[in-house]
């Protein structure tokens, strides 16, 4: 069928999901806990305070009114405030998500451009030294927890050598101007070089640990995908037409081997966006990730639904994207 | 009508024998694969790391020198020793104890999450791979759902919403984990219902839940298993994951994602609480890793001869 | 040492081994055939014989595991067994071209058809006018770049266009309309047309020799006429040699002028067509012969007792005495001669390898 078709296909089935998302968190977070109002009064508050902050919330009304207020609220893009800074949800969200935007941009770039290096010489370079040290470094790369590797790393190269900060986007007594949120790019804007040489600094340690385990599956893929497509007959034909043998690698082989990691990139952005949420808390990296933990930890609930909305948004988004970039990209997947 | 003794009446009735006798191909597939898996090394390393692991948690009691939740404040964060080979904890707890008897959380982890996971992705795989149509269409929006959330924060969000507990956390994480082998049990699903032999004995009689566990039910068991085992490692990790962020094993359960977060805190001097209980998990997973790479590769069609 | 035997490929005692988990299969042992320009030689044999071997040993196309062992491929007046990879290259698609036997999963399944043909056409300019280069600078230019900085730049758009219009013309050969077909990728073609395609990129070169390993064997009998009429009228327009391989002797017949019979990794038979099916001297050709059907015909169809060696631990001598009829007491202590049958005319060309036929020096 026509690309166009089939984009529109899918975009329908994502609004029915994103749909059923919905439903799923404000199942999540309304029905199962037990006591919302108990854990934000805590236990000794009085009964009429009770009864105050439960109409408050639109507690005392019934499941489907509550239904139809979330719902009516979401499509307003109404979140609800947080139960912690008071602030609506969708500021507060707002905030944070440039910061995760540029660490999962980063690593994403760091998986995407190691990984398929990796995979390829792995694959052309069967059997010799960096087709083992490859594949020694993608195993490990999904092996090793990455919470745990990144406190490691800090031990090494902060607190041991002193090379790279132990957290943050940048250092304290740097104020950088803030028009996208995307403390990187502003610098650029603005020409603050020495707080874009600082970020980046900051963003290494985090890139690593984040896109570690991305980079991993990216390069086995590759290389299993690079082995099978050197084996195919049109292998064959290229180099029978006498093309040369780099020219036969990049431009028929690579093509056609890229093709399985493009679908893996979908999946790996959502382990990226779970992650985020590990090697936020771990660098102190001011994010979606480290707010949605926070909200979990004390329990604000409209926070928590809100966060958990609006990752599953971009994830469905993401999804949708890499599904049309596959069609595009493989003609045979549009029949 | 009479009922007259048939073989169709017989394969209605499943006997082990028959049951066994018509398995006989499969039983020469798995003998054949276990031949290739002695030949893997790969495979042989991850089975003998897992292998270690399940004994240490099977004997972990006798195993470890010291209890592991017995605090002793006065010698609280002593470095690594002949006598505390993983040092002392924040507490005066020796880590390496804590660490043996935090393996057999772990196998109750993914023991647990096993069973939870596999029965409900088999239930609804099965059941929407074989009925097809709106059943099929439903559960698979479903699953769709499930999946439309990035895997940790979901199970995060179900562990928060269920109360932060050990238990909890292996629900929610099972509620994740359904999802893989729900596909792989439909996708099974159909392949069989389409089979003539199908046809046949629903033309004498065979109920749909007869055909669904008798016949769909073996052939969908494999393929799930593999996944499992390839799956062990990420559960692994997801689960320490949530021990980690807190939303798991609560103290003093010496969980050792949740270990490892304790001493987050006495990092820059007392790095052993983390760093022990890290390569714990390092090594687990690397051993299902392993152990998974390489029945990919002994499944592999282009591999076995 | 023995004077060249065709003057355009002369194949002598090629060696062929592949090292597999299970042991090293000897695949070719000693293959022996040529031709000259403009000839068309088909080489038959069952299964596992070794001709596609033979086929892609020609080009250097063997991979590992792999790997020629010994013997000569003579090309014109070079040996290509020696060759460096590079002077290899430019003699591929060029002067040498092979089509394959499954003609869809020859193609890039993400390139249009168009585009691939271009690409040949592109590449083997690319290397004539480095061959140029290398000869008029007399130092190596870049490998793919023009010869010298002195080509104007309206030139280069205009080789382009040229370069397709040639892609287009050659469709149009091939019994294709261009128009229809360039932008469509392999998996929307019919393997007849694919084939063409497929013909269309290997002949937009004018080779010398063109390979054709199996044309026809994955195609309907009916698309398989058309392929082969057009094959022929082609390579009779651009007087290219063909080698032919192909397991049905039929086919065979019908479009070759010479025959070499293979039976586990050796020619054991060579001669003109009707040298081959007038006189069929080898045991095993004459079992070949006798067990294709005969319209009219209704007895059992013949066939030839055993089955083909394991290539790991073949038989010793004679590859192929476990299953003959006529079978001596030295069939299996020495593998007989390649030589020339007496008695008949030399354009006939009938050599083979059988006791039975071997004049004692």
């Amino acid at each position: 069928m026509e690309l166009g078709s089939f984009i529109i296909k899918r975009l329908s089935l994502m609004v029915l999901v994103i749909f059923g998302v919905l439903i799923i968190v404000f199942v999540v977070t309304r029905i199962i806990p037990a006591d919302p109002v108990g854990a934000i009064l805590g236990g000794n508050a009085p009964p009429a305070t009770v009864d105050a902050m439960r109409h408050q919330l639109g507690l005392d009304k019934s499941i489907f009114a509550q239904l139809l207020d979330y719902l009516g609220g979401i499509f307003r893009g109404n979140l609800g405030n947080s139960l912690v800074s008071g602030r609506p949800v969708m500021t507060d969200i707002m905030e944070f998500l440039p910061a995760t935007i540029e660490l999962a941009i980063s690593s994403i770039i760091f998986a995407v451009v190691l990984g398929v290096i990796l995979g390829l010489l792995s694959a052309v370079f069967r059997n010799r030294f960096i087709d083992h040290f490859s594949r020694v470094f993608s195993i490990l790369g999904i092996s090793l927890p990455g919470f745990w590797l990144g406190l490691i790393m800090i031990l090494i190269f902060y607190y041991r050598l002193g090379w790279l900060p132990n957290g943050g986007q940048y250092d304290m007594f740097l104020f950088p101007t803030r028009t996208t949120g995307l403390i990187l790019l502003d610098a650029v804007i603005h020409g603050e070089w020495d707080i874009f040489f600082n970020g980046i600094k900051h963003l290494i340690l985090p890139t690593f640990i984040l896109g570690y385990s991305s980079t991993a599956s990216i390069a086995r893929i590759m290389r299993a995908s690079m082995l099978d497509v050197l084996h195919q007959n049109y292998i064959r034909t290229a180099r029978a037409k006498g093309l040369p043998r780099k020219m036969v690698i990049l431009r028929h082989a690579l093509k056609n081997a890229l093709i399985p990691v493009i679908t893996i990139i979908g999946l790996e952005f959502g382990g990226l966006l779970s992650g985020a949420v590990l090697t936020e808390t771990i660098f102190s990296w001011p994010g979606l990730g480290r707010y949605i933990v926070n909200s979990l930890l004390t329990l604000d609930y409209p926070a928590i639904s809100g966060g958990t909305i609006f990752i599953a948004l971009i994830y469905s988004v993401v999804n949708l994207a890499v599904d049309i970039l596959y069609a595009a990209v493989d003609p045979r997947m549009r029949s | 009508m009479k009922k007259t003794s048939s073989a169709a009446d017989s394969a209605n009735a499943p006997s082990f024998k028959r049951f066994m006798y018509e398995r006989g191909p499969m039983l020469d597939d798995v003998k054949h694969s276990v031949y290739l898996w002695k030949k893997t090394p790969l495979a042989l390393i991850g089975t003998v790391i897992i292998g270690l692991f399940l004994l240490i948690a099977l004997f972990a009691p006798l195993l470890a020198p010291y209890d592991p939740i017995a605090t002793d404040l006065s010698r609280k964060l002593e470095a690594p020793s002949a006598a505390h080979p993983f040092g002392l904890d924040q507490f005066g707890r020796d880590v390496l104890s804590r660490v043996i008897m935090g393996s057999r959380i772990e196998v109750q982890i993914i023991f647990i999450i096993s069973i939870i996971s596999i029965t409900i992705g088999l239930v609804v795989g099965i059941v929407a791979g074989y009925f097809g149509g709106v059943v099929d269409e439903i559960l698979m929006r479903i699953t769709d759902i499930f999946l439309a959330f990035p895997r940790l924060v979901l199970a995060m969000a179900f562990a928060a919403a269920l109360r932060p507990t050990l238990a909890n956390a292996i629900v929610a994480i099972s509620l994740v984990e359904w999802t893989v082998y729900a596909r792989l049990a439909r996708a099974e699903a159909i392949k069989v219902r389409s089979q003539p032999y199908i046809e046949a004995i629903k033309a004498v009689g065979a109920s749909d839940f007869k055909i669904m566990m008798f016949h769909v039910l073996p052939m969908s068991i494999s393929p799930v298993i593999v996944q499992l085992t390839m799956r062990m490692g990420t559960i692994i990790l997801t689960a320490a994951s949530l021990g980690f962020l807190g939303l798991g094993a609560q103290p003093p359960l010496p969980e050792w994602g949740a270990i490892v977060s304790d001493g987050r805190s006495y990092l820059m001097n007392n790095w052993w609480i983390t760093a022990f209980p890290g390569m714990a998990i390092a090594i687990t997973v690397l051993g299902f890793n392993l152990l998974g790479d390489g029945i990919r590769d002994i499944l592999d069609p282009r591999i076995r001869r | 040492m023995q004077g060249r035997r065709g003057d355009l490929l002369d194949i002598s005692r090629l060696r062929v081994v592949f090292d597999t988990y299970a042991g090293q299969v000897k695949a070719l042992n000693g293959v022996e055939l040529w031709m000259n320009h403009g000839e068309r030689l088909g080489v038959v044999g069952e299964t596992g014989c070794g001709k596609s071997v033979t086929a892609l040993s020609v080009m250097r196309l063997i991979e590992e595991p792999g790997r020629i062992t010994g013997g000569s491929i003579l090309f014109e007046d070079r040996d290509l067994v020696l060759l460096p990879e590079n002077v290899l290259n430019a003699i591929r698609g060029k002067d040498i071209a092979m089509i394959f036997q499954e003609p869809v999963a020859a193609l890039n399944p993400v390139m249009k058809v168009g585009a691939q043909i271009v690409e040949n056409i592109e590449c083997q300019r690319k290397s004539a006018a480095s061959v140029q280069a290398v000869r008029k600078d007399g130092q190596a230019s870049r490998r793919g770049a023009p010869a010298s900085g002195n080509r104007p730049q309206g030139r280069v758009g205009t080789q382009r266009i040229s370069s397709i219009q040639i892609m287009r013309d050659m469709l149009g050969h091939v019994g294709l309309d261009w128009q229809r077909t360039e932008n469509l990728y392999p998996h929307e073609l019919s393997g007849g047309m694919a084939q063409r395609v497929m013909i269309a990129m290997a002949l937009s070169s004018r080779p010398k020799l063109l390979i054709a390993d199996e044309p026809t064997s994955a195609l309907d009998v009916t698309i398989q006429a058309q392929i082969l009429n057009l094959l022929n009228s082609l390579v009779r327009e651009t007087q290219t040699a063909v080698l032919l391989i192909t397991h049905a002797m039929g086919v065979a017949a019908q479009f070759c002028d010479f025959i070499a019979v293979m039976y586990a990794g050796n020619v054991v038979e060579y001669g003109s067509l009707q040298a081959i099916f007038n006189n069929p001297l080898h045991p095993y050709t004459k079992g070949l012969l006798r067990a294709v059907p005969k319209i009219g015909k209704t007895d059992e169809l013949q066939s030839i007792p055993g089955i083909v060696p394991d290539l790991i631990a073949p038989p010793g001598g004679c590859r192929f005495h476990p299953r003959c009829p006529h079978r001596r007491p030295e069939c299996d202590k020495a593998q007989p001669r390649f030589e020339p049958a007496g008695g008949e005319a030399e354009a006939d060309r009938h050599h083979v390898a059988c006791f039975l036929y071997q004049r004692d020096r």
